[in-house]
């Protein structure tokens, strides 16, 4: 174990020429379009042969740190593991604790939770399509359209919980705050305006003949090998594995509400980015029913003194794919292990086994990275 | 690379001109604050609503580019680790003078919520800082004004 | 097959290398078994339809002197998830991988090698992943560890130099 320890990657190399024809590439780590990460790809100028990752600039050590913090003192860090996506994170670990516990939460606020939770993964889609358009070239038109569309829903956001981006919002047990006056014809309103851009998009992008023939049978991934490497999210759903864990494994509001999920069997890059559009259209449908239906009563509830169970894994669906949570205890008022397992992790497998199978060609790479968005900060913890 | 050590300003030809003239290149400078490309952490949704069409920061001259030998500014936004800290020395060391180092969000300050971390490190043990803007994520008018106290100094020349 | 019906046919077969067994609510099967047979377990699970593994990871135990590693595998025909976990002492962690098994957990083991410090036999592409490259593990040890000192990393106040 100790000559492996020995090895290291050189950190600068830029380009290096390697033997037959082939150089070695570095995309990053300064800034590969979005984040702090680098891939190595091996090319001989036209095909690329590899492409390998290399993580850990953005690592944090959440893991050792919930450690040191009780069980509501933990959501502070854990809901900074990715900003853009916090109500899902955040929600992965309150149902580890409540699962614990044996909690009971009361119906108004696993709506209110719902709510709070589309509304996060409409911001989370719209970032990812934002990112995968301005790799394939449409820059910055979609990107800038995108970052705009992201205001109404945060003074939506600012208006219950009092943050844009960082809620503290989520306890074990319940959520903080009752919804305000007033926002119910607010989110209305901007519904129906989310509804005309996503009208744009699909006019403009999705539907455009340019980036049909530049995305479509890139990048296929078979459904087989989908299951066998761990993929995770759309990316999965769009290869032929109907798994949704709003549908398989209801938590909050979801087994009361009514809505699909979003599958096809082709499995290619074209595909990826169209999924998101409509899993958008999904979020607004769902938001639309909860606010409609919502019940009367409490918010929270307290945790019971001792815990019911010794261990739980708890998954949400976050906007990327599923999120595990594993958490032990001892009965004290600190977790004794939290692991995190986040869907960016598995995705990064996935990218770096398709130059097995496929051609890919060197101007392919930035469509094809993006087109199953992963995000450095999540990987990374 | 430095470590610790204090990085020293070389004294060019622009300390030695006349008042007046040195007043216009300070103008000039003030009104063209150029920054790197470089998104670290979890504050960099706030940064990029910052250069979006809401609150416009390119009105004031406030462009981000991409390569490092063409900019004028590096700003920190967000948490930095150990291995990341070597990357961005090697960047800052690219950049010519005068350059301008801005820290945003109490990550890169002093760690933040994460004080127990065994991989984060503090920006000014490692080079020079001219402004902090703090809060968790700051709000994007608060990252303005810390960027629009960065042109009051240049102008007064306190840089 | 509902987790019931897997946990008759496991301990059928496997009769006293499986040492606990425990269905705490809808779709979760958890597993305690003994570390010799995990290949033959594993082999076992994948032919009956448990193919996507979702998570694998390691937990530091320093008073009973163990470090239990832990899988957890989704079936895509049954729809819940089998979590087995078996202990390796601590003096000297030595395990098998499994990636000829399941192809997906090959990054979750370099992470666990790496903050954990266990050792892994038959892992193709065994290099550090997560911490700095100028880390030196002898000094300053395996973080995920409960031994390791978190203190001399602690952000001193205001002006002080660490």
């Amino acid at each position: 174990m100790r000559d492996m320890m020995s090895y290291r990657y050189h950190p600068f190399n830029e380009i290096v020429e390697l033997e037959g024809g082939l150089f070695q590439l570095n995309m990053g780590p300064q800034h590969p379009i979005s984040g702090q990460g680098r891939f190595i790809v091996i090319t001989d100028g036209e095909i690329v042969y590899s492409i390998e990752m290399d993580i850990g600039y953005s690592h944090r050590g959440i893991e050792k740190i919930l450690e040191y913090r009780n069980l509501m003192q933990g959501i502070v860090p854990i809901e900074r593991m990715v900003m853009l996506d916090t109500s899902n994170i955040a929600m992965g670990y309150v149902l580890a604790v409540e699962k614990l516990y044996g909690v009971d939460v009361p119906p108004r606020a696993q709506y209110i939770r719902t709510i709070i939770m589309e509304l996060n993964r409409i911001i989370s889609h719209l970032y990812a399509l934002g990112l995968y358009s301005e790799s394939a070239g449409w820059n910055p038109a979609i990107f800038l359209w995108t970052t705009a569309d992201r205001e109404p829903i945060l003074d939506i956001l600012e208006m219950i919980t009092g943050a844009r981006w960082s809620y503290s919002f989520f306890i074990p047990g319940g959520v903080r705050a009752d919804l305000p006056r007033g926002v119910k014809e607010r989110i209305l309103t901007t519904l129906d305006y989310l509804e005309n851009r996503i009208r744009v998009y699909e006019d403009s992008w999705i539907y455009n003949e340019t980036f049909r023939m530049r995305t479509e049978g890139m990048g296929v991934l078979p459904r087989s090998k989908a299951i066998e490497w761990g993929a995770a999210g759309p990316n999965l759903r769009v290869s032929g594995v109907p798994y949704d864990t709003r549908k398989n494994e209801p938590y909050a509001a979801y087994d009361e509400l009514d809505f699909k999920i979003v599958t096809h069997t082709a499995g290619d890059s074209y595909y990826r980015g169209w999924a998101r559009v409509e899993e958008i259209k999904v979020s607004i449908d769902i938001i639309r029913q909860a606010i409609e239906n919502i019940p009367e009563g409490r918010i929270r509830v307290a945790l019971p003194p001792k815990p019911v169970q010794e261990e739980a894994l708890a998954r949400v669906e976050t906007g990327r794919g599923e999120l595990n949570v594993y958490m032990y205890t001892e009965g004290r008022d600190k977790p004794y292990r939290v692991k995190i397992s986040p869907p960016s992790f598995r995705n990064f497998y996935v990218i770096e086994q398709l130059p097995k199978i496929q051609t890919i060609r060197l101007a392919d790479v930035p469509p094809l990275i993006y087109s199953f968005d992963p995000w450095f900060l999540d990987a990374d913890r | 690379m430095s470590n610790g050590q204090e990085i020293r300003i070389k004294e060019g030809l622009l300390e030695k001109l006349p008042g007046p003239i040195k007043k216009l290149f300070n103008w000039g400078k003030s009104y063209s604050i150029w920054p790197i490309h470089y998104v670290t952490g979890c504050c960099s949704p706030e940064y990029m609503q910052l250069f979006g069409p809401r609150y416009d920061l390119e009105r004031w001259g406030v462009l981000p580019m991409a390569s490092a030998r063409q900019s004028d500014a590096i700003i920190f936004v967000g948490n930095v680790t150990r291995k990341m800290m070597l990357r961005a020395l090697r960047l800052y060391e690219q950049m010519p003078e005068p350059r301008y180092v801005v820290v945003v969000g109490a990550c890169a300050s002093s760690k933040g919520p994460f004080p127990e971390s065994y991989s984060l490190v503090r920006v000014k043990d490692y080079m020079p800082v001219d402004i902090y803007i703090a809060g968790c994520p700051p709000k994007p008018e608060a990252q303005a004004y810390g960027l629009l106290k960065l042109r009051e100094m240049i102008l007064k020349g306190e840089k | 097959m509902k987790p019931e019906e897997l946990e008759k046919i496991l301990k059928e077969k496997f009769g006293e290398n499986i040492f606990s067994t425990k269905i705490p609510e809808n779709k979760r099967l958890f597993i305690k078994i003994n570390g010799d047979i995990v290949e033959d377990f594993a082999t076992f699970l994948k032919e009956n339809g448990f193919d996507m593994p979702i998570t694998m990871g390691a937990t530091d135990f320093l008073k009973q002197k163990r470090i239990e590693i832990f899988y957890a595998i989704w079936s895509s025909t049954h729809d819940f998830v089998v979590f087995f976990k078996y202990d390796v002492p601590r003096d000297n962690p030595v395990i098998k991988s499994l990636v000829k098994i399941w192809s997906g957990v090959q990054k979750f083991e370099r992470e666990t090698w790496e903050l954990m410090g266990v050792d892994i036999e038959g892992h193709p592409n065994l290099k550090p992943l997560l911490l700095p490259e100028d880390w030196d593990y002898e000094k300053e040890g395996y973080p995920l560890r409960k031994d390791f000192n978190v203190n001399r990393y602690m952000s001193p106040w205001g002006d002080e130099k660490q």
